[in-house]
């Protein structure tokens, strides 16, 4: 037996049946618009009854005058009529001055029956001045208090509080707009900054309902009104938002009515299952590539990033409508370059540059340009002229429009914004076509947070980012010369998914494509396709191969190719795990990706500026200089010391250093001297020459020569040159000759052998000598990497670095230093070293001048002979 | 029941989620670790510079399992797991007293 009262519980009832009618009408495919606004008849209908019965229940005069002289008010969503199945009720009691007292118990009534009939209600009982009062101190009440709407009672005392609520908020306009859309920030925050959360917030998200209401109430404080319609009247949203708004609140209002009505509660959170179930339940079908998950999330990620924009603009241009703040800009700015102003809300035209952006995608890269240089952002109001011309340009992409689009990506500065305002305007697609497709673009995996395009674009904001970072991935970030080609290779990097077929071939095509269209010079059209079809690779062996493993890392430097590729590759691989969601990339992750970038980089280059040993080197450079005693004092071996390389210093002992010096400095001009040794724990022998520069051309060719045509298998080599042109070279080989420790005579005749070399003699080509009845090399496996060479000329700051990569083979090192000196190269360093029978040599070379070699046929020459060469010396 | 913890290299995740798999383990925990054990830190040298490891990047996994499946799968994430050096990790067998399914409140083995 129930306690309530009759007419209680025959509104619950009426309530159930309207919502399970409703329900039907929803599954039958009625509007989401119109479900709501049933609802809130029904709603409407029902507490209009119970405040009928509570008046007249209780005694005249305890009510009395209350029915005629106090209004019933439906507000907040309930006010605005978009009510579903669960939400909430909010009422409020509006009463004249001096009938509190009267009023106050009916309301408790009135509460008491309301919620006994199963709604979940918000009430207050107020004067029009207290009602107006608490709005313009607090935005949540304020915003609520907009949509009210009148349920029962007097009219004129609810026209009188809307009149003076419209009053006293429009003289308020600008603090209340900025409190209003502070709150929503507040809230856009916790709920997600993106509009491409994969699970989604219906309402609280970004460009969720929420973000529709936002328009409401700023077109109020501003316009007076927060119908959507009226502000189209008024001028204050164009036919097109209008549009929007209405298709957008159809969508997200169906949504919610799904998502409540089979919950059974109030939830507006659309994760994974619901996205499955309401994608199936609303008919969208497979298509290529796409399951039909991905078609209705990329719907709702289309309305809702229209919504945020919409929102957005509208919020900003009700707030800038202000003449103080347009007289601010006017002070404050000053012209920046013709057309364009720098003001207080960022970068924007004027009259005569908005004509020029007219119809103009090259006016208005330039604009985007100079927004990325000035790192400031384009003002809301130039930025919308930008977003209608956007869809009325003619089509096609200036070839200067493409040159500043290149521009742009060349420099940190605020590129990740300006790239995600050029895709909200549909103008990235200009430059890479297959952004429109990856729009909104779901990827439907338990990792992913983001859309396609807003990871791309995320992992763009990643790189930037790291200008400021300090730690391995900074250092190297910073010091990445061709910035373009890394944020390009960000930006398409995912570009591939969604299209059916391997999304890294598929991505690689896209960049091949991106590279001809935005005409990249050949060599760097290679590298951006290289870097978006193998974006993958890192991560793949940082986590799941064992990189302990020496071999696994050659043949990872080897298909990266060049530090400098290694170095962007690194940074590709943090940001596309950063751009992932947030915490995705930790330290943890961090420290295992920076220690394959390590140990890979090291097979590379000869040295890396990426970790900081300056305090180490400091104290090898003292202990040797100790080593040598009172001779360390003087400037020559002061200056020698001063210029050992690095890797050699760590590596040589203090008294191997001081030794190496003392022979050098025994050198006579035109002079050389050679020493070798044993090394017991290796088995293999070490030669150390001393010359200088002008010794003889070539001094590096004729040495590996020298001890090639000896029978020596050269491991590594070294090759520094240090200050007055003095040349250090290390070189360890094997000696096949002799099983264990090659006798004096061995090591004496392999040192005149290198001093006659780089002498007058040293002219001959070296007699090989051919070595029979031993396999040479392992069978080829059959994964085995092709030769190849590399060129890159980012990593020094004096040489063009030269990797190559080729399997070994006897005579092979000789072909390639003659094929340098044959092209007229000085090698000012080198380093040489085999793995099993993998080969990777780095040279630092400079042409006849001591310069670079920066003209790309040039490079292409140097590339393809070096190839030749090493075809050239066959199975020996 | 028995816990195990087992801390491994971080590449073998994958192969041990495998081979557990294939053993019925239908759960288990995963965190990224950091730590040493004998291998300690170690001193690497790239590019000719040398940098220090204190504490290396690891993997923990935590199982449990019913007594008499216990030996299994503790041999099977060794199996999988080793690669032959040091630094393979350890393995941690301990007692366990209760299990209780969040939802619906079983406990016991019928936890697991």
């Amino acid at each position: 037996m129930s306690l309530l009262r009759p007419n209680v519980l025959a509104a619950k009832a009426r309530l159930a049946e309207g919502l399970e009618h409703l329900s039907q009408r929803h599954r039958a495919g009625h509007s989401g618009v119109t479900v709501c606004e049933e609802l809130a008849a029904l709603r409407d209908a029902v507490i209009n009854d119970l405040y009928a019965a509570v008046l007249s229940d209780l005694s005249e005069d305890r009510a009395a005058g209350v029915g005629g002289r106090a209004a019933l008010v439906a507000h907040g969503g309930y006010g605005r009529r978009d009510v579903a199945p669960q939400s909430d009720v909010d009422l409020m009691i509006l009463h004249p001055r001096g009938l509190a007292g009267r009023v106050a118990p009916v309301a408790e009534r009135l509460l008491r029956d309301v919620f006994d009939a199963s709604l979940v209600l918000g009430h207050s009982v107020r004067t029009p001045e207290e009602a107006v009062r608490l709005a313009v101190a607090d935005p949540s009440i304020l915003t609520s208090l907009a949509e009210s709407r009148l349920l029962a009672g007097d009219a004129d005392l609810f026209e009188r509080f809307v009149e003076r609520l419209r009053r006293e908020v429009r003289r308020r306009a600008r603090t209340l707009l900025a409190a209003i859309e502070r709150a929503r920030l507040g809230e856009r925050l916790r709920y997600g900054g993106t509009v491409f959360l994969l699970e989604p917030n219906l309402k609280r998200s970004r460009g969720g309902l929420r973000d529709l209401q936002l328009v409401r109430w700023a077109g109020f404080v501003r316009y007076g009104t927060t119908d959507p319609d009226e502000l189209r009247r008024g001028q204050a949203l164009s036919a097109d938002d209008l549009e929007v708004v209405r298709q957008a609140t159809e969508f997200l209002l169906r949504v919610r009515n799904e998502l409540h009505f089979h919950a059974g509660h109030a939830s507006d959170v659309l994760d994974r299952a619901e996205q499955v179930r309401i994608a199936g339940g609303f008919g969208y079908g497979d298509s290529p590539g796409m399951l039909p998950v991905e078609r209705f999330m990329r719907e709702y990620f289309r309305h809702t990033g229209a919504v945020s924009h919409l929102a957005g603009r509208f919020v900003a241009r009700a707030k800038t409508r202000d003449r103080a703040a347009k007289l601010a800009t006017m002070v404050l700015g000053h012209r920046v370059v013709g057309g364009m102003r720098a003001g207080p809300v960022g970068l924007m035209a004027t009259r005569q540059g908005l004509a020029a952006l007219k119809g103009d995608l090259t006016e208005i890269m330039r604009l985007v340009v100079l927004a990325n240089l000035y790192d400031k952002p384009i003002a809301p109001a130039t930025w919308e002229v930008i977003r209608r011309e956007a869809a009325r340009l003619p089509q096609g992409t200036p070839a200067e429009a493409r040159r500043r689009f290149l521009a742009l990506l060349a420099h940190p500065g605020r590129l990740g914004t300006l790239l995600r305002d050029l895709h909200d305007v549909g103008l990235l697609s200009r430059f890479i076509p297959e952004f429109e497709h990856a729009r909104g673009l779901l990827q439907f995996n338990q990792y992913h947070k983001y859309t396609v395009d807003e990871h791309c674009l995320r992992a763009v904001e990643f790189a930037t980012d790291l200008l400021d970072h300090q730690g391995p991935l900074g250092r190297v970030y910073r010091r990445i010369g061709p910035k373009r080609t890394l944020h390009l290779a960000l930006l398409i990097h995912d570009l591939g998914k969604g299209r059916g077929g391997d999304h890294l071939d598929i991505g690689r095509r896209i960049a091949q494509e991106a590279a001809g269209r935005l005409e990249l010079p050949p060599h760097e059209a290679e590298m951006l396709a290289f870097l978006v079809g193998s974006h993958f690779l890192m991560n793949h062996l940082a986590f799941r191969r064992d990189t302990g493993d020496e071999r696994l890392v050659v043949r990872f430097a080897v298909e990266v190719g060049s530090p400098e590729l290694l170095d962007m590759l690194y940074v590709l691989t943090a940001a596309d795990l950063g751009a992932v969601g947030p915490g995705v990339w930790d330290t943890w992750k961090e420290d295992i990706v920076t220690d394959l970038y390590r140990r890979a980089a090291r097979h590379l280059a000869a040295d890396s500026s990426a970790v900081d040993v300056e305090q180490r080197l400091h104290e090898r450079r003292r202990a040797a200089g100790a080593r040598l005693g009172r001779r360390g004092k003087d400037p020559w071996f002061a200056r020698q010391i001063e210029a050992l390389p690095a890797a050699y210093l760590l590596a040589a002992a203090p008294e191997q250093i001081a030794a190496d010096l003392e022979m050098l400095a025994a050198v006579e001009p035109g002079g050389a001297t050679a020493q070798g040794q044993y090394s017991p724990e290796t088995g293999t022998s070490q030669y150390v020459v001393g010359t200088r520069e002008d010794v003889t051309p070539g001094i590096f060719h004729k040495l590996t020569g020298a001890l090639t045509s000896r029978g020596l298998e050269i491991l590594s080599a070294e090759i520094n040159t240090l200050a007055d042109g003095v040349v250090l070279d290390r070189f360890v080989v094997n000696d096949p000759d002799f099983a264990g420790e090659p006798p004096p005579e061995r090591f004496a005749e392999v040192e005149r052998a290198l001093v006659a070399s780089l002498g007058p003699s040293g002219e001959h080509p070296p007699a090989f000598r051919r070595i029979w009845g031993r396999a040479r090399r392992l069978p080829a496996a059959d994964d085995e990497p092709p030769t190849r060479i590399r060129t890159d000329n980012s990593t020094s700051e004096r040489a063009t670095v030269i990797d190559v990569f080729t399997r070994d083979r006897p005579g092979l090192l000789y072909a390639v230093s003659r094929a340098l000196f044959e092209l007229g190269l000085s090698v000012s360093r080198a380093k040489i070293a085999t793995y099993a029978d993998q080969v990777v040599d780095v040279f630092y070379v400079a042409d006849q001048h001591g310069g670079k070699i920066e003209d790309d046929a040039r490079l292409e020459t140097i590339r393809r002979r070096l190839a030749e060469a090493i075809e050239a010396v066959e199975e020996g | 029941m028995k816990k195990i913890e087992a801390i491994i290299r971080h590449f073998k995740l994958e192969e041990v989620k495998d081979a557990l798999g294939e053993q019925g383990v239908a759960g288990m925990t995963i965190t990224e670790v950091r730590g040493f054990g004998r291998q300690k830190g170690h001193t690497e040298m790239y590019r000719g510079t040398e940098y220090e490891v204190d504490f290396v990047p690891k993997i923990k996994l935590e199982v449990v399992v019913p007594d008499d499946t216990a030996r299994n799968v503790l041999d099977t994430i060794i199996r999988a797991a080793q690669t032959g050096q040091v630094g393979d990790g350890k393995v941690f067998v301990s007692d366990l007293s209760e299990a209780v399914r969040i939802r619906t409140g079983e406990s016991g083995n019928d936890a697991l």
